[in-house]
Order: C-alpha cells, then sequence, then structure tokens
C-alpha cells in the first residue's frame, strides 16, 4: 500500500490526471466521513474537499515527496474545515470550541446478541465522556489506522504526549467498559 | 521477541506494526509471535475484539455526490488554467484505416434502413431545434443531457441502435453524457464526428469557419472523414476547419460554454457581427443605421441580463441611439 501511494503521488507531481483522479477516488469518501467528525454541516466538507483536490492538482508542481497519501490529506482537510468553523464562529461572535464526534456502529459485528443495541448505546455513552483529543487520537488510530508519528502531525501534539493520551483513553474505557466489550481487560 | 512478549495487550495497542497487523493481518513476524505461545495467540483475539469494536457509524457520501463534487473539481481545475496536453493521434494512419472500415459499415447501415427496420424494431426519427433567442434542455433516452443553444437542431433515432448513441447536430450544443462504456456516444456535426464514453462537452457547428469541439470533463475522441483523429483532455479544444484538426490547448470557458450559464460573451468582434450575435441571442430583429467612422472591435461579457443593459453598454462604445419595439421584437439602432 505505502509503495503504491509513493508512485501515485509522484504521478500527480508529473501532472497525470489518471494519478490525480485515482486518489480522488480512493480518499473522497473517507475525507468526507473524517470531516463529519467536526461538523454536521455538509456543505461546509463538500466546499472543502473541493478546493482541496482543486488546489491540489492546481499547485501540484509545489508538492513534496510522501509516503501516506491518506495522512497527507486528513490533516490537509482537518485544516480547512477547522479555518471554515472558525470563520463561521467568529461571524456569530462563538468562541471557538470544535469537538470531535463519532459513534459506534449498531451494525457492529461483534455485539450481535439479543441485546447488542443497548450495548452499543451504553458504549456510545461512554464515547462522549472522553476529550475530544481522545477520541479524535482513537479515530484516527482504530478506525483509520495511522501511525503514532501520522497522528501527530495531524493533531499537531508531540508523539509522547499521544501515546500518553491513547493510554489514557484506553485505561478510561477500560474501567468504564466493565460490563461491555473491554471486560477481557481486566482480565 | 523477546521483548513483544513481555508486553501486555494495553502496550500492544500502542504499537503500530501490531495494529496495523490485526486490522488487515500479512505481518510475518507478528505471526510468528502469535504461534510461538498459546498465550500470544489468546492476546491476539482479545486485540481482535477490541479493533472490531471499533467498528464506526460511517458518514459517506452517495456516489452522485462523488461524481458531482468531481466534476466541480474538474471544472474548477479547468477555470485555474491547469489541464494536460492534447495527445495528437501519433497513430493517425492506423486510425484512418480504421475510420475507412467503420464509415463502410456505417453506409451499409443506412443502406439497409432505406429498406426498412429490423423485423420487431420499430425505429423513430426524434428531432429537436430551436429559433432566434431560444435554448432548449433536453434528456436523451441514455439519461444523457443535452442543452441546445439557438438556432440549433440535433436529431437521433429512437430507440438508440445497440452498440452506439448516434446523434446528428446542426449548430452548437453541449451535452453532458451518461456513462456507458459498452455503447459509444456519437455526435456528426458537418463530417466531425465526436465520440464519447461520459464526459460533458460543447461542439459548436454555427460559424462558417468550422466546427469547434470543447471537453469540459472526461475525455473525447474527434475525428474528421479523413479518418485523422486527436484525443481531448478537460479544458482542451479542437477547431475543424475545411476537415483539418486545429486544436488550442486552453479554451477559454467563457466564450466556449458561457451561454449555457446565459453569458454573453463578445470577443473582439466588429459591429456586424454584434448585431448577429444580438439577433441569434435575444431573438430580436436588428436595424441599423449606423455610419460607423472606423472599424472598432469590441469585447464585453454579460450575464443574464436584458437586451437593453446590453445594447447601453455597447452604445457607449460605438455612440449610438436605440428604440427597442418589443411588440415587434425589433430595435432600431442609429447615430
Amino acid at each position: 500500500m505505502k509503495t503504491s501511494d509513493g508512485s501515485l503521488w509522484e504521478g500527480l507531481r508529473q501532472g497525470e490526471k489518471s494519478a490525480f483522479d485515482q486518489i480522488y477516488y480512493l480518499y473522497v469518501k473517507l475525507l468526507f466521513n473524517y470531516g463529519k467528525r467536526y461538523t454536521a454541516n455538509d456543505e461546509l466538507i463538500e466546499d472543502c474537499i473541493q478546493n482541496l483536490f482543486t488546489d491540489l492538482w492546481v499547485k501540484r508542481k509545489k508538492l513534496g515527496k510522501t509516503n501516506n497519501i491518506k495522512a497527507y490529506l486528513l490533516l490537509s482537510i482537518k485544516r480547512r474545515i477547522l479555518r471554515q468553523i472558525g470563520i463561521q464562529q467568529k461571524k456569530l461572535m462563538v468562541h471557538l470550541h470544535v469537538d470531535f464526534v463519532f459513534e459506534f456502529s449498531v451494525e457492529d459485528k461483534m455485539i450481535q446478541e439479543a441485546n447488542h443495541v443497548e450495548k452499543v448505546k451504553q458504549l456510545n455513552r461512554t464515547l462522549t465522556k472522553l476529550t475530544p483529543k481522545q477520541k479524535e487520537v482513537i479515530y484516527l488510530k482504530f478506525y483509520e489506522d495511522l501511525s503514532y508519528k501520522e497522528i501527530a502531525e495531524i493533531m499537531n501534539v508531540e508523539i509522547k504526549a499521544i501515546y500518553k493520551i491513547t493510554a489514557r483513553a484506553l485505561n478510561f474505557l477500560k474501567e468504564n467498559f466493565t460490563m461491555l466489550v473491554f471486560y477481557w481487560l481486566l482480565s | 521477541m523477546e521483548r513483544k512478549e513481555s508486553k501486555n495487550l494495553e502496550k500492544l495497542l500502542l504499537d503500530d506494526s501490531f495494529v496495523h497487523w490485526i486490522k488487515y493481518g500479512n505481518d510475518p513476524s507478528w505471526e510468528k509471535w502469535a504461534n510461538e505461545n498459546p498465550k500470544h495467540q489468546q492476546t491476539v483475539l482479545k486485540a481482535q475484539q477490541v479493533v472490531s469494536a471499533f467498528q464506526l457509524k460511517e458518514d459517506f457520501p452517495t456516489a452522485e455526490k462523488i461524481d458531482l463534487l468531481k466534476n466541480n473539481i474538474d471544472d474548477n481545475i479547468i477555470l485555474h488554467g491547469g489541464t494536460n496536453p492534447v495527445n495528437w493521434g501519433v497513430w493517425t494512419k492506423w486510425a484512418a484505416a480504421i475510420a475507412l472500415i467503420v464509415s463502410c459499415f456505417a453506409v451499409l447501415y443506412n443502406v439497409s434502413k432505406i429498406h426498412g427496420p429490423e423485423v420487431g424494431q420499430a425505429y423513430k426519427l426524434i428531432e429537436k431545434s430551436t429559433h432566434n433567442g431560444q435554448k432548449l434542455t433536453t434528456n436523451l433516452p441514455d439519461g444523457s443531457k443535452v442543452m441546445l443553444n439557438t438556432n440549433s437542431k440535433m436529431s437521433y433515432e429512437f430507440p438508440f441502435n445497440g452498440n452506439e448513441r448516434i446523434i446528428h447536430l446542426e449548430g452548437e450544443a453541449f451535452f453532458e453524457v451518461t456513462r456507458d462504456t459498452l455503447r459509444p456516444f456519437r455526435v456528426i456535426s458537418s463530417g466531425i464526428t465526436t465520440t464519447a464514453l461520459g464526459t460533458s462537452f460543447n461542439i459548436n457547428s454555427k460559424h462558417e469557419k468550422g466546427v469547434d469541439v470543447s471537453l469540459l470533463t472526461g475525455k473525447v475522441s474527434v475525428q474528421n472523414l479523413s479518418g485523422e483523429s486527436v484525443i481531448l483532455y478537460p479544458g482542451n479544444k479542437v477547431v475543424a476547419i475545411d476537415n483539418d484538426l486545429v486544436h488550442t490547448e486552453q479554451f477559454d470557458y467563457n466564450q466556449e460554454l458561457g451561454w449555457k450559464d446565459g453569458v454573453l460573451i463578445f470577443r473582439d468582434v466588429s459591429f456586424p457581427e454584434i448585431v448577429d450575435k444580438l439577433e441569434d441571442w435575444y431573438g430580436i430583429k436588428v436595424d441599423s443605421r449606423l455610419k460607423l467612422k472606423d472599424n472598432i472591435h469590441y469585447s464585453g461579457n454579460y450575464k443574464n441580463e436584458t437586451l437593453e443593459e446590453v445594447l447601453q453598454g455597447i452604445s457607449f462604445i460605438y455612440h449610438f441611439e436605440y428604440t427597442i419595439h418589443a411588440d415587434e421584437s425589433r430595435v432600431e439602432i442609429y447615430n
């Protein structure tokens, strides 16, 4: 995956439209999905995606090398979305506060028992108690499978702090999920 | 491996390669580690439970939305002037040979049609046309969309023949073609054939100089009667004059496609050309008694503006007076 990322990116830098198209179709869903963690405003996310990809092509000659297109795009879309939300909130004279919101899926394979819906609800209630940073690390690590180094870049935090945030989040989940899927962590 | 063995699950979850392996597999060193000790296999099972618990609710855009965004992005790119150069058909000779065969078939097909359609297949010739001052947007049987500019005409047989979608065009139209790789979409206009699979482009055969094909998104090939062809990429335009294919790398969006967004555009045109364009655009008759001292050329853009507003703009340059007779659809211009 990483090697093809490198050649795809190189193709884009060389001006291959097909490489650009491929990158778009590979990552657009993921970027939209990530954007939804910051805002429920679909239009704002779509605008950011359009501008991101337009710039990606127009400014392709200025792009550096990368071996992880996903991490690059996630960071880029995050910056754009937060900037837009910032502008919106400034207009409304609201202090900048952006939460990171996600939910476990009810269709989760592993909780398919009679009372699984109730369990997912409990999981989701517990999630809301995590700090936005803890939620974001959990999301980028266990859902997007980024490396801790890449997560540190996206979140603009030292890598040591990322480890700490992750450990604390896992610990919190362990303590609050005693009856749930995290029961094993106690054993 | 010793180091890994000593870790408990929480610590393992802080290891990139471990989480990646749990999610996607395919890591011999971790597989070896798991097989070393039954305890490790227990740990792997738990890790799988944790990681699979992080199956989140996903908000993905619809396929239509994804394509729509892509079209917008491609449009933006064109407007920013960043596209690929045209790939000229270096295989022109081969293309010519193939085209010859194709056109033979086309003739045969037409002949057989004169003798009547295939049994059980009734073809109907559908024609759409516009007059002065009239534009028309219409859908084709395959879901493609056509916007016909003023004074233009197109026709096709319904239903489409099984292998291709053929449209005949006189005048100017903008096409948004529904993708169908099995049935190429061909527009034939003054001997120029434009072939697309799924794409959006503009064809203009209104002026005497030749046929213009401008591509907005996707990819098309444009072929003349001698079988020479050229491939266009978004932003490219080809002008076919007397069977020669002359290409411009980057077209002017407003000039070629402005009409479909209601932009009336004049680029370095003479006064008689302005009159022609106004008659065509607004569906009026212009009676000009204007005496011009010198041959001034005019440029200007008018987006969704009335005839009055446009006349006012132009009158500043040519210093004329005008009277609009709305009831007669007529305009008088004089000094």
